[in-house]
């Protein structure tokens, strides 16, 4: 049987299938008749009569007659698998010791007698803390090294050392999410320094307890946990209110990151599971009002193009002359001409609903 | 069918309505950006309604896609049909709770005429996400349900 398909973009295309053809073959027959590049089966949806269709059920089972429609969209996640890499090679759990390179070497610890000279090149081993284990796809020292140069072999050498270091600092040296940059684009609020946690990251060495330091040029060698499991010791967490968020400084430069990239909180959150399972919960169990602390206004903060006034953005609207006549009826009943035009456009052309709406706005509109 | 006063207007029984609806669902609206159709096709009252909203470009909703419940009761289309997302959004008329579209936040259901369609419905939907105090709100991660 014939199906039309329409896509987002206003165009739409045929296709021959059969009855029995499963979801994924329909579109497995979508990327072989557009294209792998423009339709890959692993990122398309396809939606029926109001039903995003699953994959393993057939055609007649969600009633798609003859001549029906579908419609197609690609969702937006771009999979390790299509980039030709496994998403199992970052997933596997670090060694509980992480190996700095020799060439960086992180403390030059100093012997009983103290006659080590400065130039020794001692490779340090750093037991891991509660944030090493819990962050178990987070790499760091050697495997840090061989992240950056898989992802660069990824690349097909369309990327750069320091555009793929970016993109791990960016993500928090989380090598799926820097993936996931790389295609997309790093974006800029995640290149914003967040200021340090109140409670540092202690990393002890196995010679004499030295407090070790980020080490510079390298991502987020010692990265950074945005909610300490100190932070929600307190008495706000007991209470099961998220109030106590409102005034952490890390919680306050989330805010201000999501505020800027909506999309990066999604992957903060699955971080925050990993890293503070206790404050995840207790978010899920308060979800409504997590949103609204999180879209409170930021202070200080810029708005975007969104929020521009109407002068920056300079527009011509054409009217038919019906328009014009409703807009003079609409102003003939006392409104003045600019609330009746955006009352009017922001009604779609409707007369009625747009007398209506300045009826019940009136108070607004007089000055 | 009635007729009205002097045959002017003609007031069309709910299960033709329904019929009519849902042959334009099966046709397609528009853009493709909005769908409904029944849930579940062996019920005689046509009751239950399945919608789709495809999130608009510019806005925190690209690329998403909402689903929804609608249910027309027996005095549809005197009033006007319940509305509940069943896929998480962060919208002012949507309750943070239960997913349902509030009718005295959402102006097309708290001035329902009976010439309104559930077409209508999720277009304004649509245009609701567009709007400037929802085109920007975080919204919770995607694949997650009321």
């Amino acid at each position: 049987m014939k199906l039309t398909v329409k896509t987002l973009k206003g165009s739409h295309f045929e296709i021959r299938v059969q009855p029995s053809d499963t979801i994924m073959a329909v579109k497995k027959n979508i990327e072989d008749v557009q294209g792998k590049d423009n339709y890959p089966c692993g990122q398309q949806l396809l939606i029926h009569n109001g039903k995003v269709l699953k994959d393993e059920t057939t055609l007649s089972d969600n009633k798609v007659s003859e001549d029906g429609f579908l419609v197609v969209m690609l969702s937006k996640g771009k999979t390790l698998g299509s980039a030709g890499i496994s998403s199992t090679q970052f997933a596997s759990n670090p060694p509980t010791t992480v190996s700095t390179p020799n060439s960086t070497p992180l403390v030059q610890p100093q012997s009983a007698n103290n006659n080590a000279s400065a130039t020794d090149v001692t490779t340090t081993n750093v037991t891991t803390n509660t944030y090493g284990q819990a962050a178990s796809n987070l790499v760091a020292g050697s495997n840090l090294e061989q992240t950056i140069q898989q992802l660069m072999d990824m690349g097909g050498g369309s990327w750069d050392r320091d555009t793929v270091t970016c993109a791990l600092r960016a993500a928090y040296n989380n090598p799926e999410r820097a993936v996931d940059y790389l295609y997309s684009g790093i974006p800029v609020a995640a290149e914003i320094a967040v200021p340090a946690a109140s409670y540092p990251i202690s990393q002890t060495t196995e010679t004499g307890g030295a407090s070790v330091g980020a080490v510079p040029g390298v991502p987020n060698s010692s990265p950074l946990n945005m909610f300490p499991q100190e932070t929600i010791s307190g008495a706000g967490a007991e209470i099961g209110s998220l109030d106590f968020l409102r005034n952490n400084p890390q919680f306050q430069a989330l805010r201000s990151m999501v505020q800027s990239n909506p999309q990066i909180l999604q992957p903060v959150l699955q971080e925050l599971g990993k890293q503070n399972p206790s404050l995840l919960t207790l978010i899920q169990e308060h979800h409504a009002e997590f949103l609204q602390l999180i879209n409170e206004p930021v202070e200080g903060s810029e708005g975007d193009i969104f929020d521009q006034p109407e002068q920056d953005m300079p527009h011509a609207i054409n009217v038919t002359p019906a328009e014009q006549e409703a807009i003079g009826r609409l102003e003939a009943m006392g409104f003045d001409r600019a609330s009746v035009i955006e009352a009017f456009l922001a009604c779609d052309h409707d007369e009625q609903l747009a007398a209506n709406y300045l009826l019940e706005n009136a108070g607004d509109f007089e000055g | 069918m009635t007729l009205g006063l002097g045959g002017s207007s003609v007031v069309v029984p709910r299960n033709f309505r329904l019929l009519e609806e849902l042959e334009r669902g099966e046709k397609g609206i528009g853009d493709g950006t909005v769908s409904y159709g029944m849930d579940d096709g062996d019920d005689i009252y046509m009751r239950s309604w399945t919608g789709t909203i495809i999130g608009p470009h510019n806005t925190v909703h690209e690329g998403r896609i909402y689903q929804l419940k609608l249910f027309c009761d027996k005095d549809y289309p005197e009033k006007p049909p319940s509305v509940r997302f069943h896929s998480r959004v962060n919208m002012t008329c949507v309750n943070h709770e239960t997913g349902v579209v509030e009718p005295k936040k959402f102006g097309l259901l708290a001035n329902w005429q009976r010439e309104y369609t559930m077409e209508d419905i999720l277009t304004q939907l649509k245009k609701e996400m567009a709007a400037p105090h929802n085109r920007k709100l975080v919204q919770p991660p995607e694949g997650t349900y009321f």
